[in-house]
């Protein structure tokens, strides 16, 4: 392990730690200085002043879901394009372009299909 | 200055004076700014709105959020009773946790960068996504239903726009053909990004993505006061409510440096120092993201999404192939 | 120093996943995989993939995290039932488990790993994959966005059957 990557993970977990204490340290200092008022209505759930009814933990429409698995994919399409686009046009002549416009346009037939079967409409019920 | 750091680094050495002026500099920044940008909202607000904005606290209320904080920190931290515990505690916390990070990789000044990193771009947009998952936290935590609601909303949005921002960032790696912001920066000395007509698409892209990203208005709706209170922090108050608040402005300005640093040159320009124009260029875009608040109308959720896959999807997309096609052209006549 | 890092990030792995598979509260389960996640990022990291580590954060922990959570959400009454992390067959399962684990063991230290006496220097990985992909991976590289479009295809049928039986 060279001294560099030391030095590129050691500082990034620093910072992150230092993130870390940036939001604990106020959060503990409100706690200790804050006031404390009880009282029956003070732990309610807020719902603009009316009793709560039922759980707030109940199932949503499927169709996020869909939109989340959606932006997997082109997540991970996207992420391999990084390392493409990077080395683009250094050992190749045209053939990299090429490449890369396939690629894209398999991956655009997965639009144009969503599109035409309405999966971007939302569904209203 | 030089002088002092010159016996800084005699006395501990190359890379932990940069280490510890780089987080002493990046936690300052980070209050100055929120405590700015809030202040500059409520007067952007007010004076869009022909109004004055705060005007108590200090000339022209400049220090007003310096005395709402204080009054935050003096606030009682309640949590209601049926929320879960462990993810409505930890979801304040970890929102801020990644915040730091981004001021890592940015050159703000020629040379002057904490840590001049390889994938740099990428560690940003790595760890600016847990935000998605913090969003989830604090809304499935709360127990409450215009939380759950205001958080499954704002993931949808997020990763919605995800899609086509990071396209759009591709672009100008593609460009500058490296995930270094310093080398980003440098492949921009002859022409900056935006300059060229496809720089200026990506550009443009990029800007409607990132305000959907950092769910401002037009595209606030996970925060929608009229029907979701306050969205997915609805049940926080005190320092809890603080630190999303802190998060979200950080958030913002980081959002417009990076979109300074891949498209509109970075520190470059003429006569200033480096870091001035880098601060200038980065508020005009907080600005606009502000003057877009008050200037459209909030859009309708199948709005939003369908937007963001039929139409930015795409054009990012082919924007992407236009760029690697200007590229090779430009080769080829050289 | 290395070792003790990668000692700490192994704790950071393998925790929260025993509270993975321990917790009888699935939406906790679901949240502690982002420690996981995290921690195998940081493994990466430390074997000199940097690329691979900030890919890591970006795929797992805001794209499958993010799924697993929705699709534990989905879940009728995530909430209200806890799940029994006690099933029937607990002799059976421990000695399978004995079993899998023996032979994960044997498997480790039969192979004859290559060994390498001084780590090669690490070299900016990304421009180098980048070149890979574009030259000698590059039917793998092209298949993998047909297996993408497969993915996102079946997903859309399999959504649009279920909301048309609503």
């Amino acid at each position: 392990m060279s001294n560099l990557l030391i030095k590129e993970f050691s500082f990034i977990l620093v910072y992150l730690l230092v993130g870390l204490g940036f939001a604990v340290t106020p959060i503990v200092i409100s706690y200790l200085i804050g006031p404390v008022s009880r009282g029956p209505k003070r732990d309610e759930v807020y719902e603009c002043g009316v009793e709560t009814i039922g759980t707030a933990w109940v199932q949503f429409g499927i169709t996020y879901y869909l939109f989340a698995l959606m932006f997997l994919a082109f997540d991970v399409d996207v992420l391999y394009l990084f390392p493409v686009v990077v080395a683009f046009g250094k050992d190749f002549v045209i053939r990299d372009f090429i490449e890369i416009v396939i690629f894209l346009g398999i991956l655009s037939l997965a639009i144009v299909y969503a599109w035409r079967k309405g999966v971007f409409d939302w569904t209203m019920k | 200055m030089a002088d002092l750091y010159q016996k800084l680094v005699m006395l501990l050495g190359d890379d932990l004076t940069v280490l510890i002026l780089g987080i002493v500099l990046t936690l300052g920044f980070i209050q100055f700014n929120s405590l700015f940008l809030i202040w500059l909202e409520r007067k952007v607000a007010g004076h869009m709105q022909l109004r004055l904005g705060p005007m108590e606290v200090g000339p022209h209320g400049i220090i007003q959020t310096i005395a709402d904080g204080i009054k935050l920190v003096g606030k009682q931290l309640i949590t209601p009773r049926y929320v879960d515990k462990w993810l409505f505690m930890l979801a304040p916390v970890i929102v801020l946790m990644p915040v730091p990070l981004a001021f890592l990789v940015l050159p703000v000044h020629p040379g002057v960068v904490v840590l001049d990193m390889n994938v740099g771009i990428l560690l940003i947009f790595g760890f600016s996504t847990l935000n998605v998952l913090t969003i989830l936290m604090a809304g499935w935590g709360s127990h409450n239903k215009y939380s759950l609601l205001g958080a499954i909303r704002a993931v949808a949005q997020n990763i919605a726009y995800e899609s086509p921002l990071l396209v759009t960032v591709i672009t100008a790696v593609l460009w500058a053909r490296s995930l270094n912001m310093s080398a980003i920066v440098d492949a921009q000395d002859k022409i900056w990004f935006v300059f060229t007509p496809w720089g200026a698409l990506a550009f443009l892209i990029f800007l409607i993505s990132a305000t959907a990203e950092t769910n401002r208005a037009p595209f606030d709706l996970p925060e929608a006061e009229s029907e979701l209170v306050a969205g997915f922090h609805t049940e926080y108050s005190g320092m809890r409510f603080a630190m999303f608040f802190l998060a979200e402005y950080t958030n913002m300005f980081i959002v417009s440096a990076v979109g300074v640093t891949l498209f509109l040159g970075g520190w470059r320009g003429p006569i200033l120092p480096g870091f001035i124009w880098f601060l200038l260029k980065s508020y005009v875009l907080v600005f606009m993201f502000l003057w877009f608040r008050w200037t459209f109308p909030r859009v309708r959720f199948d709005q939003l999404l369908g937007f963001a896959w039929k139409v930015l999807l795409p054009i990012a997309l082919v924007n992407l192939v236009v760029t690697g096609g200007a590229i090779k052209l430009i080769d080829l006549i050289r | 120093m290395k070792n003790f890092a990668f000692n700490v990030f192994v704790i950071i792995t393998l925790i929260p996943s025993f509270w993975v598979a321990l917790s009888s509260n699935i939406v906790h389960a679901a949240f502690s995989l982002f420690f996981t996640f995290f921690g195998v990022a940081g493994l990466y990291v430390l074997l000199g993939a940097d690329f691979l580590g900030v890919l890591q954060v970006l795929v797992y922990i805001s794209g499958i995290l993010v799924l697993i959570i929705f699709g534990v959400m989905m879940t009728q009454r995530a909430q209200m039932e806890h799940i029994s992390t006690r099933l029937p067959g607990r002799f059976a399962g421990a000695v399978l488990s004995v079993l899998v684990f023996g032979g994960f063991m044997v498997a480790v230290y039969k192979t004859a790993w290559p060994k390498l006496t001084e780590l090669p220097e690490p070299v900016p990985t990304t421009s180098e994959i980048g070149n890979l992909l574009l030259g000698k991976y590059l039917i793998p590289f092209e298949v993998a966005s047909v297996l993408l479009l497969a993915v996102l295809v079946g997903a859309a049928l399999i959504v649009r059957q279920s909301v048309r039986k609503e």
